[in-house]
């Protein structure tokens, strides 16, 4: 039973990260109708971002996080300028490549610049174990935890109770009747490709003391993202919220009583069977 | 008028036929190792055309049938002993099956769905591979016996253990592609394939039956790849997942929209020019990606039929040079 408890602990805790990652991904896909892989390099970028910020500039970690979702956030939307917006009324396979191709020159720029070696960032918090009962927590993880229900909960209640936020839904939802409501089509993409750049590269610093950095470090969490937000229905931002979640409790379970050779293709797996029964994924927008 | 544009016609193909004849006389080994390599992927480009650039589906797993017919023929060679012109069609026929069994449940979603679906694959097939030591070796499967030779009549035996011969055999096989992706692009099946792409629930109304194509395409892709796959294998004597990664599967994808989805020629210009140019510059594997990014993407915003769309819209009688 504990050993259960431990499980969705960990779980929750992985979960917030897909959640925060899948949120990213659901904004841009709501605009776009596609999946935005270039966000993978964006979480990587964020982890090198602040690795770099305590490096040179030696930065407290946590002070690292506000600004390296800052510069990200910018990049993301130079992203959207010169990558997107050019493509935006073509045919959604085109965007799609546009992203990949993103993806492959942030990615391997960033090996170039930064070298192929793995790089650790280091947090106060790291060592510090915490014992709450049968289920014994690192002091980081739980951070995680709480900054992206912070974050997550803060992109919502945005989307949901601004009128900033309430523009860039009716933008996803219906553009050409936003357009004719005086709702500025490229303000509402920059200030989505802000928060979705300035989300990921969150999640890219939260777990950058966790994991080793390498540049390929965004693929994983990008795909499993990209998963949640199939299950959750695409574009929608509760669905991915939820869907993180739940991946990220049921990977937890499976690693630990099926198999934990196979703990990343669960995330798969579970995709593959939605979309035999509902080839639209679970929710619809 | 006519004659005029057929001669033409008539001296570019021989002029490439004759250039691609002669090519391993006047390269060195490197060289017409690296076209061994294009050819690889010039027929993996032809397969993935008739599933996007024909049929419109954004598959992102061809890398997983690359690996199939390879891991196929190569574990029936090592195991069984059989020779390469048996193992190959076997893993032909395997990579077949499997490509319509995992079409039927994925064919039914669309668009970005189907894309993320079968990116899921690649990432469940590279596991596999990698998990199951005793069949495919986990990591790495080395130990795979070439091409075994032909015996003809008169001439004598055509072995397959040097350069030139396996680089004839790749020109066979992309003659071979190019023979059965024309021959169905120009025919009511590749008729209805662009009218999948172009429209899918317009195509539906008019009465073709969609999944029925869609899996057709992605069954005769698949066996374009498990066909490369299988002569990989041979060629390399060693084969590893790595074949199967989502990332091979996006190479592949690249090569062919900047070369030009949804036309012959972009499948053959699109491997070449991005395995040339890096080798012009002399540039490092890094770079070569960084490359592949960059040109990816500023070809799919400026030329977003690809170079071959580009060089057709130059005039009609380009367009009828480049199929």
């Amino acid at each position: 039973m504990e050993q259960f408890i431990q499980q969705i602990v960990n779980g929750m805790i992985a979960g917030s990260i897909y959640a925060l990652v899948a949120m990213g991904l659901a904004l841009i896909f709501g605009i776009m109708y596609v999946p935005n892989f270039a966000l993978a390099a964006l979480y990587m970028l964020g982890a090198y971002g602040s690795y770099y910020m305590i490096e040179l500039l030696h930065m407290p970690y946590f002070l690292t996080l506000p600004f390296v979702m800052l510069v990200i956030g910018m990049l993301g939307v130079l992203t959207e300028r010169f990558c997107f917006r050019p493509v935006r009324e073509a045919p959604h396979a085109v965007g799609f490549i546009v992203a990949l191709g993103l993806m492959l020159i942030l990615e391997t720029g960033a090996r170039i610049v930064f070298g192929a070696e793995s790089k650790i960032v280091n947090s106060p918090y790291s060592g510090i174990v915490l014992n709450m009962g049968p289920i014994v927590l690192n002091l980081q993880r739980l951070l995680v935890f709480v900054i992206c229900m912070i974050l997550a909960g803060g992109c919502y209640l945005f989307l949901l109770k601004t009128m900033t936020g309430k523009k860039i839904r009716a933008t996803s939802q219906a553009p050409e009747a936003a357009r004719l409501m005086g709702i500025s089509i490229n303000r509402m993409n920059q200030i989505v490709f802000f928060l979705s750049a300035a989300l990921t590269a969150a999640a890219g610093v939260l777990l950058a003391p966790v994991f080793y950095l390498s540049t390929a470090m965004g693929f994983m969490p990008s795909i499993k993202g990209i998963v949640v937000i199939v299950l959750g229905g695409m574009g929608s931002i509760t669905g991915a919220l939820v869907g993180g979640f739940v991946l990220g409790i049921a990977e937890s379970l499976g690693a630990g009583y099926v198999s934990s050779e196979y703990k990343d293709a669960f995330a798969f797996g579970i995709l593959l069977f939605v979309l035999l029964f509902k080839p639209s994924g679970l929710f619809q927008k | 008028m006519k004659e005029g544009v057929d001669r033409v016609k008539l001296i570019f193909y021989l002029l490439l036929v004759a250039f691609a004849l002669i090519f391993p006389f006047i390269s060195s080994g490197f060289g017409l190792y690296m076209a061994v390599l294009v050819g690889f992927y010039i027929i993996l480009s032809m397969g993935l055309n008739l599933i996007f650039g024909y049929t419109g589906q954004i598959s992102i797993c061809h890398g997983a049938f690359y690996a199939m017919g390879a891991y196929s023929s190569a574990i029936l060679m090592i195991r069984m002993g059989w020779s390469f012109w048996v193992t190959m069609p076997i893993g032909v026929l395997i990579t077949v099956v499997m490509a319509v069994v995992i079409g039927i449940p994925m064919l039914r979603t669309k668009g970005p769905y189907f894309a993320i679906g079968t990116m899921s694959l690649g990432v469940i097939v590279t596991m596999v591979i990698n998990n199951s030591v005793s069949l495919t070796g986990g990591v790495s499967l080395p130990g795979i016996p070439p091409v075994n030779p032909i015996l003809i009549p008169f001439f004598g035996k055509i072995t397959f253990t040097t350069l030139k011969p396996q680089y004839y055999l790749v020109l066979v096989l992309i003659v071979l592609s190019i023979f059965v992706v024309h021959r169905i692009v120009h025919s009511r099946i590749g008729r209805a394939f662009i009218a999948i792409r172009e429209d899918e629930e317009m195509a539906e109304a008019v009465g073709i039956n969609i999944m029925n194509f869609k899996i057709l395409s992605f069954a005769i892709g698949a066996a374009l790849a498990g066909m490369a796959g299988a002569f990989y294998a041979s060629f390399m004597g060693a084969i590893d997942p790595g074949m199967a990664f989502v990332f091979t599967s996006f190479t592949i994808l690249v090569m062919l929209v900047v070369g030009g989805s949804g036309t012959i020629t972009g499948a053959i210009i699109g491997p070449i020019f991005l395995w040339v140019i890096p080798e012009f510059f002399y540039a490092a594997e890094e770079y070569r990606l960084l490359l592949y990014g960059i040109v990816v993407v500023l070809v799919i915003i400026f030329m977003p039929h690809g170079i071959a769309g580009r060089l057709r819209a130059i005039s009609p009688r380009i367009s009828g040079l480049l199929p």
